[in-house]
Formats: structure tokens, C-alpha cells, sequence
């Protein structure tokens, strides 16, 4: 990733070549490129806080992790291994997508599946299994950046309230779900505090992932490109959900009625996220969010363990 | 003692001219300055709130009154002249230096303030006891239980049916909210209470039960309270001290009494003549 951001910026587009054909290395311009890097190192040195950003068009509607590919686009460089992955897996449509768009105007640099030999991993709404290095950057696509756009619909405020770091309203909404169901209900997006300063959503990524946020070795970079907006979690940085003394987070515990632990099943995992799958008979069964993780995994424990389902694909194709 | 103590304090809207103090007041009969404009909203205004007790300011609308409080609550930041606050441990601050973040850290803490219509000071979309939790989680509790307790408590103490408190104030009657409105101000036991005319929005006789409310909380809790109000039957039954004021001027200052058995001042003459 490094010194290679000054090489020469265009290229051509295999074998079509014609002048039109021609993009900058990462699609965008190297000053455009440079202003999101700039962006990043700021919000690097602020953690958690928001720095604004112009985000600019890409060949994908806002919504779609512009931001994300942006900040992935702003950093890599030839020699550089990519990983995208959408809910934790491979090969769905976003992330294949990205994958080969970002494969198609960064010659050089290469693309996989293993969260080991990656250097950038982009990510929609999880964080690998695996553990990521220091040599790691883990790239977020955000929805909404801001925690408090839940319970302050006002801007100007909403910049006030981090300015004076006054999150009692975040507490609030945390009461107001307390009192109405009897526990913390937040999913996806639970509201944490960054080095014991910004509020900052993890995106929505689930709560599961939240405590591998908190002194990761990696650096997290979160790119929201409809909102303008980039933060970031650098490594071996503190973060902490906000919670009551009496009501604590927690991850989601996958237990079945029995009190168990429910294994995935497929690679019989019992410590990773597991998504539940709907099978064509309508009943349901678990298995890993993370489909790397889990292929891994499988193979490791192979022959399939007994009781296990043979993995079969939750839509028909 | 005094809790708070403003000399020659002076707000502007507008563009200001060197004549404007001179050509507006209430001798002038007006607090638009005839030359350029500007409405003087506060003119040279001198008050002592004495420390617990109820100061009540009187003045017909547009004679300052709000501005006033404002500027002494913390929430406008414009106004020249000193404005000296004493806090709990007997220091002397003085308003006008403080930046924007200690000021809420003020009105947070150690001030609160009870609104005419309650949708300023309540947030209608979270429950009543929310709106309490909110004002108990600044303070710094984290406790779930405590602050469940606390906010049971307030209520309870100012007469709002506890069971009531998981429901949103929208479907309270205008006296609860008030109530509500109360127990929020009361719920970090601030040193100094703002209310802006409290009870003009209620009928009589859950005008009497507020104001019998914030009586008794004021015996109890000796609390310093600066009391805005236009009807001087409010100001008789709560305020010791009084002001008057008129076109941004303090007209007539003193014990409240006194104001009421020998006004000095032709319009305060007038305001108890109307009212009695």
C-alpha cells in the first residue's frame, strides 16, 4: 500500500484500448484520491469522530458502499490482496460486484477469499471471523454515520452534542427500550463509545462484532458516501458499548431450546456468528455468516460431522 | 445573599445606534429606537435574586421579561453588561465569560426551568419518565434501578400518577405535563429554578394546585426561583421580591408587599389597579 500512490495514473483497459477507455489508477483522480486519504489520516487521529469528506460519483448508486469504495480505492495499490465481503460472505452480489469492479481499475493488485493473505478487507455489516493483523485494513460501508441522527433529527445539534460529548439522549433511547421490553433490544448498530470520547455507530455490523472492534490490532476505516462522512477505529483503540450498570450489552448467545450452544451446520463451528438459513422445506437450520471462516473450518474438521446438513444454497439457483 | 446579581445588563436585536439606550425605556414609551430600528430588549437592567428565595418578574409581553431569562438560564449568549451567578460552593461567576459548553453545564446541573407550553421543555416521542432519566443521566448515573427509582420519585413527589410514567406526556392533560415539566427541572436538585409562566396556559383551579405545588417544594427545598410572569396574582401568591418591568427598564424593584400596597411607579400602579 505504500509508495506506490505517486506511479503513473492511468492505464488502459486490457485489450478494448481506445483513449476513452482510459481510467486513473482506482478510478478516481490522484488529488480526489488524496483528499480521502487526507481524511482518513484526520480521522485517524480523532477516533471516532466524523470527518467530512467530498464524496464523490462512482459507477455505483450512493447507498451501495460508495463510501467504502472510496476509501479502498484511496488506498490501494499494486501488490496490494483485496477481500470484499457483504454480510460476511464472498460471494454475494455486492460484494462480487465491487470485487470485480475494483479488480477491473487497479491493475496490480490482487483479489481473494482468505481474511489471512488480504491487506485490505471491504466489508458490508460484518467483521471477519478470522483475526486480523496489524498489516490489515478493514474498510466499513456505512449507511447512516451519525449515532445520534436516532434521536436528534437536527444537524447543527447533532454536531453540538458530540462537540460537548452530551450523549445522555443516547442513554434515553437505551431507558425508553429497557423500559419497553425489559432488556437491551438494539441489533445491528449498537451504539458505542470510541476511546472514552465520540459516540459512534460500528455501523451495522451485529452486536457480536462489537467487542472485536475494541482494541483490535487492525486499523477500521468506516466510509459513508452518501452521508460525506469517514471515521475511523484505529488499532489498539478502546471501544465501548454503551450500556447501564444493571443492564449490560451482550452478543447474541445462539442458544437452542435445550440451553445449547447451536453449532453451524456445516462446519460445526460453535464460536462464530451463525446466520439462519431458511431451507426449501421451510425449516430452518444455522450456519456461518462468515463463509471463508467457514469453509476453512469445514475442511479442518472434515469429514462433515454428523448430524450436519450438506450446505445447499438458501435460494434455488 | 444573592444568587444572581446583573449590572447594567443590555440586549440589542438589531444594528444599534449610539442613541438607542437614550431614545427607547419606558419613559420613551417604546423599545424600538426610532432612528435606526433596533429593539432594545434589555435596558440597563440591575436585579438581585435574593438566595432562596422567589423573585418574581412582572411585565406585560415584549417588556423583557423572556429575554431575561434567557440570557440568566443560558441559552442567549448576546447580552452586555455583568450578570454575576453564585454558584453552590459561593463563587462568583460571571456569566458572560463562560463558553457555551459550561453554560449548558449550568443549566444542567445546577439550574433547571419549567416552560409555559411544555412541548419546549419535554420531548413528546420518549416516555415521561424518560424526559426525567434524560435530565438524571447527565448528572452521570449510569444505574438503570437508580435512575428508574429517581424518576419514580420525582413524579410521585409532584403528584403524577407513577403508573402512568411509561406512557408518553402527549396523552397527559395540560397540568400533568406541567407536572412532568416540574419533576424533570427538579431531578438533578438544581440550586436555581427559571419558570416561565407556568400556569398561563391552565385553568384556574389547576393553576391554584401548581401553584401549591411549587410552594411547597420551594419550603422544602429552599430553592432559589426566578419567576416570569405577566399575572400578578401568580406573583402575589409565590414571589417575596418583586420586579417590574417595562419596554426592556426595570420600573419598580422591591419587596413584593410593598410593590402591591404602595406602587411607585405610574404603570405599576396601573398593572395592580387592573388586577385587583
Amino acid at each position: 500500500m505504500t509508495d506506490t500512490f505517486t506511479q503513473d495514473a492511468s492505464f488502459n483497459d486490457g485489450e478494448t484500448s481506445e483513449a476513452s477507455r482510459q481510467y486513473s489508477y482506482g478510478l478516481m483522480d490522484e488529488a480526489a484520491k488524496k483528499e480521502i486519504r487526507r481524511a482518513c489520516l484526520r480521522a485517524v487521529a480523532i477516533p471516532g469522530y466524523q470527518v467530512p469528506f467530498a464524496s464523490r460519483e462512482m459507477p455505483i448508486a450512493r447507498g451501495f458502499g460508495t463510501g467504502g469504495l472510496q476509501i479502498t480505492l484511496s488506498i490501494i495499490g499494486p501488490g496490494d490482496t483485496l477481500k470484499v465481503i457483504d454480510q460476511g460472505s464472498d460471494d454475494s452480489v455486492n460484494a462480487v460486484s465491487l470485487r470485480s469492479l475494483i479488480e477491473k481499475v487497479c491493475p496490480g493488485a490482487n483479489t481473494t477469499e482468505d481474511s489471512d493473505e488480504a491487506t485490505i478487507v471491504q466489508t458490508r455489516h460484518r467483521i471477519p471471523e478470522t483475526i486480523l493483523g496489524e498489516h490489515q485494513v478493514l474498510v466499513f460501508q456505512v449507511p447512516y454515520p451519525d449515532i445520534l441522527g436516532g434521536v436528534e433529527m437536527n444537524e447543527e445539534r447533532r454536531v453540538q452534542l458530540h462537540g460537548e460529548t452530551d450523549y445522555a439522549k443516547l442513554y434515553v433511547a437505551l431507558y425508553e427500550d429497557v423500559v419497553r421490553n425489559g432488556r437491551i433490544t438494539s441489533g445491528a448498530g449498537y451504539p458505542v463509545e470510541v476511546n472514552r470520547h465520540y459516540a459512534m455507530t460500528p455501523s451495522p455490523i451485529p452486536r457480536w462484532d462489537v467487542p472485536r472492534l475494541s482494541m483490535s490490532h487492525n486499523l477500521n476505516l468506516f466510509g459513508a458516501g452518501r452521508e460525506k462522512k469517514i471515521f475511523a477505529v484505529p488499532p489498539y483503540t478502546e471501544v465501548t458499548p454503551i450500556q447501564f450498570s444493571d443492564q449490560r450489552f451482550s452478543v447474541e448467545s445462539f442458544l437452542d431450546r435445550n440451553g445449547e450452544r447451536i453449532a453451524c451446520a456445516r462446519c460445526g463451528s460453535t464460536g462464530s456468528f451463525l446466520d439462519e438459513i431458511y431451507l426449501s422445506d421451510g425449516a430452518t437450520t444455522f450456519m456461518c455468516s462468515d463463509t471463508e471462516y467457514c469453509r476453512k473450518n469445514a475442511e479442518i474438521v472434515s469429514p462433515v460431522p454428523s448430524g450436519a446438513v450438506e450446505f445447499r444454497s438458501p435460494i434455488p439457483l | 445573599m444573592t444568587v444572581f446579581e446583573t449590572q447594567n445588563l443590555t440586549r440589542f436585536y438589531g444594528v444599534r445606534c449610539p442613541r438607542c439606550l437614550e431614545k427607547t425605556g419606558a419613559a420613551a414609551g417604546t423599545n424600538i429606537c426610532p432612528d435606526c430600528g433596533t429593539v432594545v430588549a434589555l435596558n440597563n437592567v440591575n436585579l438581585r435574586v435574593p438566595k432562596g428565595e422567589i423573585l418574581g418578574v412582572i411585565g406585560e409581553s415584549g417588556s423583557g421579561k423572556t429575554t431575561l431569562l434567557r440570557y440568566l438560564y443560558g441559552v442567549d449568549f448576546g447580552a452586555t453588561g455583568s450578570a454575576l451567578y453564585r454558584n453552590p460552593s459561593g463563587e462568583m461567576i460571571e456569566l458572560g465569560e463562560l463558553d457555551p459548553a459550561q453554560r449548558r453545564r449550568l443549566r444542567d446541573r445546577e439550574f433547571g426551568i419549567v416552560f409555559q407550553n411544555p412541548h419546549q421543555g419535554l420531548n413528546f416521542r420518549i416516555s415521561a419518565g424518560g424526559n426525567i432519566a434524560e435530565r438524571v443521566l447527565v448528572s452521570g448515573e449510569r444505574n438503570y434501578g437508580n435512575i428508574r427509582e429517581r424518576a419514580t420519585l420525582l413524579l410521585d413527589r409532584t403528584g403524577v400518577p407513577t403508573r402512568r410514567m411509561d406512557e408518553s406526556p402527549a396523552g397527559f392533560s395540560g397540568g400533568m405535563q406541567q407536572r412532568v415539566q416540574i419533576a424533570r427541572a427538579l431531578a438533578t436538585e438544581p440550586c436555581v429554578l427559571f419558570l416561565d409562566e407556568v400556569t398561563t396556559s391552565l385553568d384556574l383551579s389547576v393553576q391554584a394546585k401548581i401553584l401549591d405545588l411549587i410552594l411547597e417544594l420551594h419550603q422544602r427545598t429552599r430553592l432559589s426561583i426566578l419567576l416570569v410572569t405577566h399575572d400578578i396574582g401568580v406573583a402575589r401568591m409565590l414571589a417575596s421580591h418583586c420586579i417590574v418591568m417595562r419596554y426592556g427598564q426595570v420600573v419598580e424593584t422591591g419587596l413584593m408587599d410593598q410593590i402591591l400596597e404602595d406602587p411607585q411607579h405610574a404603570y405599576t400602579q396601573e398593572l395592580i389597579g387592573a388586577s385587583l
